[in-house]
């Protein structure tokens, strides 16, 4: 029932202008890819051309081994979840549901049976009469994925599904379509610019900018072996810091300055060659750094940095703190119940395990080797 | 209040306007009930109760200008009421952006050229011995009619003409209200497989059925009321028997002949029915469209 999809060298231009570049994917049979990237970067182009509500301009889509460039979208054998729903106001929600099925003419005993399985697994069996007007956001979302079900499509694509609800409905829906997935075992296509989403419901996120693909990958290899800086900023919250750094050799150790003040010692074990004086970006995760105790003595493979507190942001278990470290602007996640204040001088500790580095002009990641 | 009084400044030479030409003149429907001299003017003129109302209602001309105008309004809404929806319809499906604009303004056009010469069109058109109409038919074998003088043919033609006229304006309000209709409905609608026909059945139409719903509500309660203008310029009194309504039987009362009093009597029969029907027809559109105009 789930169907492979494969994208090879897909274009999709307007008159002059070139939205998705040449874009190469391959989704496995079940599988739950996320396409994320900012706005515009042509998510939603993707996934309309694998429906075909958008002609593709250059490139083949195969869905199961069958070239679907030229098929209308019904001949396709997918379903798509609409951000805003889609949902048919003048109809009720088994109308909604089964307006797929009776386009088609199927027998009134077959579309009852599909609404009727759809609406339980949905839990949507109570609100079967209601005109989409009289149901609250999250139910709207469950009519617009019974819709998806009933017609057991091969695919299911989803846009940006979650993105009209609150935070905690989007929590709980996400659970949803993750059990969704894993009881029909449907491959899944889904769109989204919320890295959490991508982050919880993927088997394998594909990161797009400009049209263009910046890694595919599973999201915990994503989220540790970034291919770029744009990757290493997208994946993960708070968003990885980033600083400029010169690198300087001293005695076969070697340090990335970020200013006169603050340089970093980098872990000479996992470093493929570099050379003295390269640029390059240093990439630290916000939970990475640790404010230094005032009686920790300094260990081997840390580094200290000083700088002062702009703003600290409480969550609860933890706070976000914005520092700043000379010119750079450093984020850093501590424990909730410690006291900070604003303007309050303080000292950074990192664990040389876990930086990234990157080529200040290619923005490419530097591979290290992985602690031992 | 106070916040507003900018507003109701603004809003002060349109209630003196309605004041002077709408509420002030209001005064003189008591002739209604009077017999009305010109020597003794308005209010010295002698009461005499409802007996042009009761001589009205005795008159077979009054009667009948009832009856026409029923009849031609009621042709109006079933052959002239659907067809700006399905103009609409067919102008949304029309995907080449320039000829849909040319479509538009072409179908628009006839709203803004004058009765007069619509109506003057209409006699040149039908005319016996010039027309192109009679041209054709009498090319066909068909002998020639003379349409503007056979009663028979008076309410095809005002409403086919003001079909022609005031379909396309008309169109505007249900093209707007399927420009409205959210575009993913329609896609996801594609990927389900529905045809452009299905389309136009189970997703355009039904979802201006509210817009037509109010539409149609507001055109019964104004079933009293025809082109008055459009059908003095058309009829003569050959045709009086289908085509003298209430208003042109008002205007040959009281303005050529002079009788103030019975026309103005017609008039206030006429406004009154009108209200109520207005009203009525709110209360249905409150009811089933769930909108109403007031
Ligand atoms: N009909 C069109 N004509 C021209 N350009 C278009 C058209 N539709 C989309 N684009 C452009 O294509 C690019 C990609 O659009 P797309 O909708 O795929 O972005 P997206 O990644 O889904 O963004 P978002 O997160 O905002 O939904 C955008 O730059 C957009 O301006
Ligand atoms: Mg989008």
């Amino acid at each position: 029932m789930a169907a492979e999809v494969s994208i090879r060298n897909v274009y999709k231009r307007y008159e002059a202008h070139t939205v998705v570049h040449g874009v190469n994917l391959d989704i496995k049979p079940g599988e739950f890819v996320v396409l994320v990237g900012p706005s515009g970067c042509g998510k939603s182009t993707m996934l309309r051309m694998i429906a075909g509500l958008e002609e593709i301009s250059d490139g083949d889509v195969y869905i199961d081994g069958v070239r679907v460039n030229n098929l209308a979208p019904k001949d396709r054998n997918v379903a798509m979840v609409f951000q805003n729903y889609a949902l048919y106001p003048h109809l009720n929600v088994a109308d909604n549901i089964s307006f797929g099925l009776r386009l088609n003419g199927a027998k009134k005993d077959v579309v009852k049976e599909a609404v009727r399985t759809a609406s339980e697994i949905l839990s949507l069996q109570d609100l079967l009469h209601r005109k989409p007007a009289d149901l609250s956001g999250g139910q709207r979302q469950r009519v617009a994925m019974g819709r998806a079900i009933v017609r057991q499509p091969k695919v299911f694509l989803f846009d940006e599904p979650l993105s009209n609800l609150d935070a905690k409905l989007r929590t709980q829906m996400r659970a949803e379509i993750k059990r969704l997935h894993v009881r029909l075992g449907t491959t899944v296509a889904y769109v989204t610019h919320d890295q959490i989403e991508a982050m919880t419901l993927a088997d394998r996120i594909v990161v797009m900018r400009d049209g263009r693909i910046e890694q595919i990958g599973a999201p915990m290899e994503l989220f540790h072996r970034p291919a770029n800086t744009f990757v290493a900023a997208f994946i993960g919250s708070p968003q990885m810091n980033l600083l400029p750094a010169t690198l300087s050799i001293r005695d076969g150790a070697v340090f990335a300055v970020l200013d006169e003040r603050n340089s970093l010692r980098l872990d000479e074990s996992r470093l493929p060659p570099l050379t003295e004086g390269q640029e390059v970006i240093v990439g630290i995760r916000p939970e990475h750094l640790a404010i230094r105790g005032s009686d920790a003595s300094s260990q081997v493979g840390t580094t200290q940095l000083t700088g002062e507190i702009d703003i600290v942001e409480p969550l609860g278990a933890q706070s976000i703190l914005h520092t700043r470290l000379g010119e750079a602007a450093v984020t850093v996640m501590v424990d909730g119940l410690v006291r900070f204040d604003i303007g309050q001088p303080i000292s950074l500790t990192i664990d040389a395990g876990h930086v990234h580095l990157f080529d200040a002009e290619t923005q490419l990641t530097i591979p290290l080797k992985d602690a031992s | 209040m106070r916040r507003d009084h900018m507003l109701y400044l603004m809003l002060l030479p349109v209630i003196v306007w309605f004041l002077i030409f709408s509420y002030l003149p209001l005064g003189g429907l008591q002739i209604a009930f009077k017999q009305f001299s010109l020597f003794k003017g308005i209010t010295g003129s002698d009461w005499v109760g409802t007996k042009h109302f009761i001589n009205l209602f005795q008159s077979d001309q009054f009667l009948r200008a009832v009856k026409n105008t029923l009849v031609i309004s009621f042709y109006s809404i079933v052959f002239a009421f659907p067809i700006p929806i399905l103009l609409a319809v067919m102008v949304n499906e029309i995907q080449s952006q320039g000829y849909r604009k040319a479509v538009q303004t072409i179908v628009y056009l006839p709203h803004f050229i004058s009765v007069v010469i619509v109506a003057g069109l209409v006699v040149s058109f039908l005319s016996p011995a010039t027309g192109v109409v009679n041209n054709i038919l009498s090319h066909m074998g068909v002998p020639r009619i003379y349409f503007l003088t056979q009663p028979e043919w008076f309410r095809s033609i005002y409403i086919s003409s003001n079909i022609w006229k005031e379909a396309g304006f008309n169109s505007i309000v249900f093209l707007a209200s399927i420009m409205s209709i959210n575009p993913a409905l329609y896609e996801s609608a594609q990927v389900d497989g529905a045809t452009r026909w299905q389309m136009i059945t189970r997703i355009t139409l039904p979802s201006i059925v509210p817009t037509i719903a109010v539409l149609l509500v507001i055109r019964l309660g104004s079933v009293l009321e025809v082109g008055f203008e459009y059908i003095i310029l058309l009829y003569q009194p050959t045709t009086y028997d289908t085509a003298d309504v209430i208003s042109t039987y008002i205007y040959r009362l009281g303005m050529q002949g002079a009788r103030y009093d019975v026309a103005t009597a017609a008039g206030v029969f006429n406004a009154g029915v009108a209200l109520i029907l207005v009203l009525a027809a709110n209360r249905l559109s409150r009811k089933f469209a769930r909108t109403g105009v007031f």
